[in-house]
């Protein structure tokens, strides 16, 4: 330890030490000299006695300065000096190595961070793995159980509870719908976030008596809204159109509860006015999040909760709740479990990865091969520095040091070019049926992680060209142009090989991709798209129980079709291709069906979906509560399930047993028509049967659907004006289903988008390999193709033989990426839509072909240069 | 890669330690006098080279075992001085009970076929 610091210490004064150890050489050297000089002999005798004495010098002055131990640190930073002038010398292969290892860089760092920020995140709070989300027995609870439970909570330094909400927001006609949520007042306490302006909520705030109440903005909101002005503290808006005081905005770049970019624009604490009667056991909407203190594992906070828990009356009485506590991490693989993200989206995003990949692949296999090539331009220099005794270590470290140069310049320019992206990402705000945001942070990880990538790039690009370079057999001749001929497959022609190879499997997959959303896109949804516009009423649960809500919907119904252009309305429990989806099992004729979609809907529903209605009826008003249950059914249910004879079957619906362990009871419904297929949860489904009950005999809140003749936008004010003076209390949210389904559409949207992008990337770093050593090969064959010239071949005898050359490698480089791609597209079967299948002849075919092509183009320039080559000078030359 | 070929330093590297520390228990002296002191209590057998005296003198001092300075020589030269400290008094008492162990135990082993080629 103590040497070491010694040493450190000397290395400051290395100079110095120098020049210490000369003199004390000297020094010895003069002694030795004397001492001769006394034993008789001549002065110059006596020089020489003594130089044989001390041996060699130079090599005692080696071997202290080893022993000191920073030679190492002296020759890497001549090393870096060497490769800088090196590469200053030559601006065209320095730029484009530089530009290839960026891409690829800034295109790995760039995705990796989309997926961190996606699914890895972590919720913006402090100390964020103290904070769990608490779940008791896999049920959300009410609010008078919440304050029963923070009241006793040995554990836990807080409780907070919080649910998503969707408020109106604004005056007149203005009214616009906000997603947001109803917090606790120490939400934010427990999370630890501090607001960018204002403060965050109370406990003063959440006595429902108080008037008026307050709300926290996001930034984002803040922004869009109030164009960032701060004196927008303490000044009123209006939600459901009630007053709401702002008393704070959120930071920029705060990232919400629920991860995966869900951003609510607005906070406000739980209140009667939102949030029914508050001591209603019934009301079970909330979520819980609590903070664990100091030095309290999970386990014990879990037990403890429990605990309490159980002494509670409310929880005991509670059938549903099943004696289960369980705390989970706010971020990580848990969460996404629980949330049950979709294996698919996961999937994707690592194939995304592996494409990044193997697009930096390709640049370090472009870099290599512009490496080799330079190494065999300074063969002459190699050549005369091993002759003159260098070591080969030492040169293949000096080589390894310019990759390393280069590979640092890369990953500075591919870190630039994450910034880039990921300030154009953060400036996305996609408006999905919740709004989300991605705020990518350059943490640690991401640093560690690009050093690497850099570090690998290095080592893939340098090693073989640096152990290739310094092998002996280069002798002083091979620096002179035309010194070859072709020597069939080398390093080089490997590498272009292999960039040719990934290519082909990124574009490939790209293909596939892209076709198989084409095909989305293009799928008939089986009803009318452009001339429908949907309604969403978020009815208070509270103010309207059902026969309430069967009212104001028959009026709104009744309301809305005699609105000027309107053509018919009608009312759907569930929207076709949204996010919700109603799936139930049933049976038909004793067979089980595992997996129907179904709907509850008013009648007049298929005329307004424009859905044709196949055989029998639609339903009636007589089709009431009291009436025979009835039931429409589509045509892929009626063939498979009641063998084309469908009206009058019956069917059987499962109804839940009314105490937990009991069989399911079944009751029976009549079939009364029959309906044409359409699509129901993605546009890529199969055919899947389907049944509609009457809304009248299976309430559900209902979403109004309106048809119209002409005028589509102009729909919207009416529409929502006379909604509003049936209810103004009552948040709206409108929304033409074209503008629905292109949502739906946005992720395989951005999907192609990025596919398209990256395989792009991978196809100019392919060409630019291939044309670099295509450039390379003719300069190297001048006398050879001059030769052939003076023989007697044609110019374009010349340009075909170098054209072929190019296709040649192409070609080998494209039969083995067939080869990769057949292999490693199988997991890709799971994403395609149906009839797309992972060994699609027309997008490996297209991807040849367009491969080819761009092998000829890039090759052209250099094929054309090889023909232009004067014979007499090319021969001369040699 | 080929490996450098081993220094001659490493060679006698712990025994040539030793004799300077013991060289230096008789008070400081520069490298050259302490080269030629080693030479000439070893009766001529043992020659120190120049490439493993001062390479070795340097890593002692590196290790704190001995200390340099720089005086003026009996012939009013300036020169190089170096001397133990106590860490290296330490060092030289455990070194050299360590070799003449060492040496008893080889003279143990060597000794009784001396006496057999009697």
């Amino acid at each position: 330890m103590i040497t070491f610091f010694r040493k450190l210490f000397w290395f400051k004064q290395r100079r110095r030490k120098e020049d210490e150890l000369r003199e004390e050489l000297q020094f010895h050297l003069n002694e030795e000299t004397e001492q001769f000089q006394i034993d008789g002999l001549s002065s110059e005798q006596a020089r020489w006695a003594a130089h044989r004495n001390l041996g060699n010098i130079t090599f005692v002055n080696e071997e202290v300065r080893e022993m000191w131990g920073w030679m190492w640190l002296e020759r890497f930073w001549q090393d870096l000096r060497y490769a800088a002038r090196g590469l200053f010398k030559s601006p065209v292969f320095t730029v484009i190595s530089i530009f290839s290892l960026a891409l690829g860089i800034g295109a790995t760092a760039t995705i990796f961070s989309v997926f961190e920020a996606v699914f890895f995140n972590g919720v913006t709070a402090r100390d964020a793995e103290r904070v769990r989300h608490v779940e008791m027995g896999e049920q959300r609870i009410s609010y008078r159980q919440y304050r029963e439970l923070s009241t006793d909570m040995p554990m836990l330094s807080g409780l907070a509870a919080y649910d998503q909400t969707s408020l109106s927001f604004g005056s007149g006609s203005s009214l616009e719908k906000v997603s947001g949520e109803v917090v606790s007042a120490d939400f934010f306490n427990v999370l630890g976030v501090v607001p960018a302006l204002g403060r965050t909520f109370t406990w003063s705030d959440n006595r429902p008596e108080r008037q008026p109440q307050v709300v926290v903005l996001s930034h984002t909101f803040w922004e869009r809204q109030f164009n960032a002005d701060k004196s927008v503290l303490g000044s009123a808006i209006e939600l459901n159109r009630e007053p709401f005081t702002v008393i704070g905005v959120l930071s920029r770049g705060y990232r919400s509860i629920h991860g995966y970019g869900i951003a609510p624009e607005i906070y406000v604490p739980i209140s009667p006015h939102l949030f029914g009667d508050l001591d209603n056991p019934d009301e079970a909407r909330l979520e819980l999040i609590g903070r664990l203190k100091d030095g309290v594992s999970v386990s014990q906070a879990q037990a403890s909760v429990h605990a309490t828990a159980h002494q509670l009356p409310r929880f005991q009485s509670d059938k549903l709740y099943n004696d289960k506590v369980q705390m989970y991490p706010l971020t990580g693989i848990e969460k996404m479990r629980r949330d049950g993200v979709p294996v698919e989206l996961a999937v994707f995003f690592a194939f995304l990865l592996l494409a990044a990949v193997l697009v930096l692949l390709i640049a370090c296999a472009n870099v290599a091969g512009l490496l080799v090539a330079r190494g065999v331009n300074r063969s002459r220099e190699i050549a005369v520095r091993l002759a003159l005794g260098a070591a080969r270590y030492r040169l293949v470290q000096q080589l390894l040091t310019e990759s390393l140069a280069l590979a640092l310049l890369g990953s500075g320019a591919g870190i630039a070019i994450y910034f880039w992206a990921s300030k154009l990402i953060d400036r996305i705000q996609i408006r999905a049926s919740v709004p989300l945001e991605l705020h990518m942070v350059l943490d640690a990880q991401l640093l560690a992680f690009t050093v690497a990538l850099a570090l690998v790039a290095t080592l893939l690009s340098g090693l073989a060209p640096a152990l290739q370079t310094s092998k002996s057999r280069w002798h002083l001749g091979s620096n002179q142009i035309g010194a070859e001929t072709r020597r069939g497959f080398s390093i080089r022609r490997w590498l272009v090989v292999g960039q040719f190879a990934l290519a082909f499997v990124l574009l490939v997959s790209a293909a596939l991709f892209l076709r198989s959303l084409a095909r989305i896109s293009h799928v008939d949804p089986g009803f009318d798209v452009n001339h429908l516009l949907t309604a969403e009423v978020n009815l208070n649960a509270n103010s309207y129980p059902q026969a309430r809500a069967e009212h104001y919907f028959e009026t709104a119904i009744s309301e809305i079709s005699r609105l000027p252009g309107v053509r018919s309305v009608s009312g759907a429990a569930v929207v076709p291709l949204g996010i919700e989806h109603w799936v139930i099992s049933m049976k038909a004729a004793d067979h089980l069906i595992q997996r129907v979609h179904v709907n509850s809907v008013t009648p007049g529903y298929f005329q307004t979906m424009r859905i044709p209605l196949l055989r029998g009826r639609d339903f009636q008003a007589s089709d009431r509560g009291t009436a025979p249950p009835v039931a429409i059914v589509n045509e892929t249910f009626a063939r498979k399930y009641l063998n084309d004879n469908p009206i009058d079957a019956q069917v059987s619906i499962p109804h839940p047993p009314s105490s937990p362990g009991a069989p399911p009871t079944w009751s029976r419904v009549q079939v009364i028509g029959v309906a044409a297929d359409s699509k129901y949860g993605s546009l890529g489904e199969d055919p899947t049967p389907a049944l509609y009950w009457p809304y009248s005999q299976e309430y559900r809140p209902l979403v109004l659907e309106v048809s119209l003749d002409t005028g589509l936008a102009s729909a919207l004010t009416p529409v929502r004006e006379t909604l509003g003076r049936l209810d103004p209390h009552t948040p709206v949210k409108l929304q033409l289903v074209q503008e629905r389904l292109a949502g739906a559409l946005l992720p395989s949207r951005i999907a192609s988008a990025l596919l398209t992008t990256i395989g792009s990337l991978g196809l100019s770093l392919a060409a630019i390999g291939i044309y670099g050593i295509m450039a390379f090969s003719v300069s190297r064959r001048t006398a050879e193709i001059g030769m052939r010239l003076a023989l007697g071949a044609t110019q374009r005898q010349v340009l075909q033989m170098i054209l072929r050359d190019a296709l040649g490698l192409a070609s080998v480089g494209m039969a083995t990426g067939l080869v990769m791609a057949l292999l490693f597209t199988r997991p890709l079967a799971g994403l395609l839509s149906a009839g797309m299948i992972v060994t699609d002849a027309f997008s490996f075919l297209a991807v040849g072909v367009v491969l080819s092509i761009v092998a000829l183009i890039a090759a052209a320039i250099p094929a054309w240069r090889a023909s232009q080559v004067d014979p007499i000078l090319a021969l001369r030359y040699q | 890669m080929i490996r450098k070929p081993p220094s001659r330093v490493e060679i006698l590297q712990g025994t040539l330690d030793l004799l300077i520390l013991r060289t230096l228990l008789s008070g400081p002296s520069h490298g050259h006098s302490i080269a030629k002191h080693i030479q000439r209590t070893s009766e001529d057998l043992l020659q120190v080279e120049t490439g493993s005296l001062y390479p070795a003198l340097h890593r002692l001092e590196a290790k704190g075992l001995i200390a340099a300075s720089w005086e003026l020589s009996d012939k009013s030269k300036r020169a190089k001085y170096y001397r133990l400290t106590p860490a290296g008094r330490k060092q030289l008492t455990a070194e050299q009970s360590k070799w003449q162990a060492f040496s008893r135990a080889m003279g143990l082993i060597l000794s009784p076929v001396d006496l057999e080629v009697q």
